[in-house]
């Protein structure tokens, strides 16, 4: 057991909300940035923490797309929140789990005593990327941020008790975007090439990439580490589209075992399993004491698995 | 050969009636098989004819004749 808990969260939610059916989406107004997102975030989750910003050791950014390409968007978010400090502010991705991912490597700095408390947070604004003509991922996804601050805890039952991140790259052209970065430089730009630039999803690759990988990933974690599902009290998995309760039922987990909140919420990239964690956390459907099952794949296609103790 | 040994994978899998299977059928609009399903029934193929679909294969899987193809073309070539 890593002994870490969560001492503060909170969320930020887009005022704007769409509907596509129904299904509801959120999406920034205009002019409102990544960092004022997660500024807004972050600063419920002090508050929820009665901490300041003094009491940070760590500042991590998990998400999928960063504000900018250099400097970290955790080092804007420092700018916004911290600057003058020497905080250490850095950024984490695994596309949609970015958040599992920081958080194994959050408890593993405590664990080992580097930093004692840190500041977590998964903003991404996918409607900044979306292709109006990909009509699957254009209804798919939302905008949000959501913080977590996790500290040092004393007790044997609280912390990380699992982890398991696997990747494989066959599937590392289904969900992409291409442009932008070194191999095709924003300065190329030519008007035809637009859609190089934004969120392409090629569904059945998706798909086929997932059905065969995730059901292998899930035993691989139940059996390394000794598990059962009756270990587990609620699984939070990443929300990534409609699919989740059919890969669910073929996995033969029950409704209720899970939380599946795609239809009011969608896929928020980064934020999706901070800000389901915080929301659940609020609801007070998930308590101290709780075992919670975070989880997700992600663009790569990477599956992403932590049995947490709150 | 190959439609007669789908019919059965997709009745098992899918509980659609055997008779309803045709070449022509449209996995999604005619047996209900959506693009999970389909992907299930891919896997499903690749373990009954020991083959490897890439994912390049998938993209225009449409109709149970696409799956035959599929399954001939990846047979021969990895024969």
């Amino acid at each position: 057991m890593r002994k870490i808990k969560i001492i503060g969260h909170g969320v930020y939610l887009p005022e704007n909300k769409i509907m596509f059916g129904d299904q509801t989406r959120y999406r920034v107004k205009e002019g409102v940035t990544q960092i004022d997102m997660a500024y807004e975030a972050s600063q419920k989750a002090l508050a929820s923490a009665g901490i300041a910003i003094d009491d940070i050791d760590l500042i991590i950014h998990s998400g999928a797309v960063p504000a900018q390409l250099i400097p970290a968007t955790a080092t804007l978010l420092h700018e916004r929140m911290a600057k003058g400090k020497s905080i250490p502010a850095f950024d984490v991705n695994s596309s949609c789990t970015s958040f599992i991912t920081a958080l194994d490597i959050a408890s593993l700095y405590i664990e080992a005593g580097q930093y004692k408390t840190i500041l977590i947070v998964g903003c991404d604004i996918a409607s900044a990327g979306l292709n109006e003509n990909q009509k699957e991922s254009y209804e798919l996804f939302s905008d949000a941020a959501a913080a977590v601050i996790v500290t040092k805890s004393d007790s044997e039952k609280q912390g990380v008790e699992a982890s398991l991140q696997r990747t494989f790259s066959d599937g590392a052209h289904a969900t992409e975007i291409r442009a932008g970065g070194t191999l095709h430089p924003g300065y190329i730009y030519k008007p035809e090439d637009r859609a190089e630039y934004l969120f392409d999803m090629q569904g059945k690759q998706a798909l086929l990439t997932t059905a065969r990988y995730l059901p292998s990933v899930f035993d691989e974690f139940f059996k390394k580490y000794d598990l059962t599902m009756d270990d587990v009290d609620l699984i939070i998995p990443h929300q990534a589209s409609k699919a989740l309760s059919m890969f669910m039922s073929r996995m033969k987990i029950p409704e209720g075992k899970y939380a599946d909140r795609v239809s009011e919420y969608g896929n928020m990239v980064g934020a999706s399993v901070p800000f389901m964690l915080s929301t659940l956390l609020s609801e007070g459907k998930i308590k101290e004491g709780d075992r919670v099952l975070l989880c997700g794949t992600a663009a790569g296609l990477t599956v992403n698995m932590l049995l947490l103790s709150l | 050969m190959y439609l007669e040994t789908l019919k059965k994978i997709i009745n098992e899998e899918f509980f659609v009636e055997e008779d309803k299977i045709t070449e022509d059928s449209l996995l999604k609009d005619d047996l209900g098989i959506d693009s999970l399903a389909s992907m299930q029934l891919i896997l499903d193929v690749e373990k009954e004819y020991n083959i490897h679909v890439e994912n390049e294969d998938v993209m225009s899987i449409e109709t149970v004749a696409d799956v035959i193809k599929l399954i001939d073309k990846k047979v021969k070539g990895e024969a």
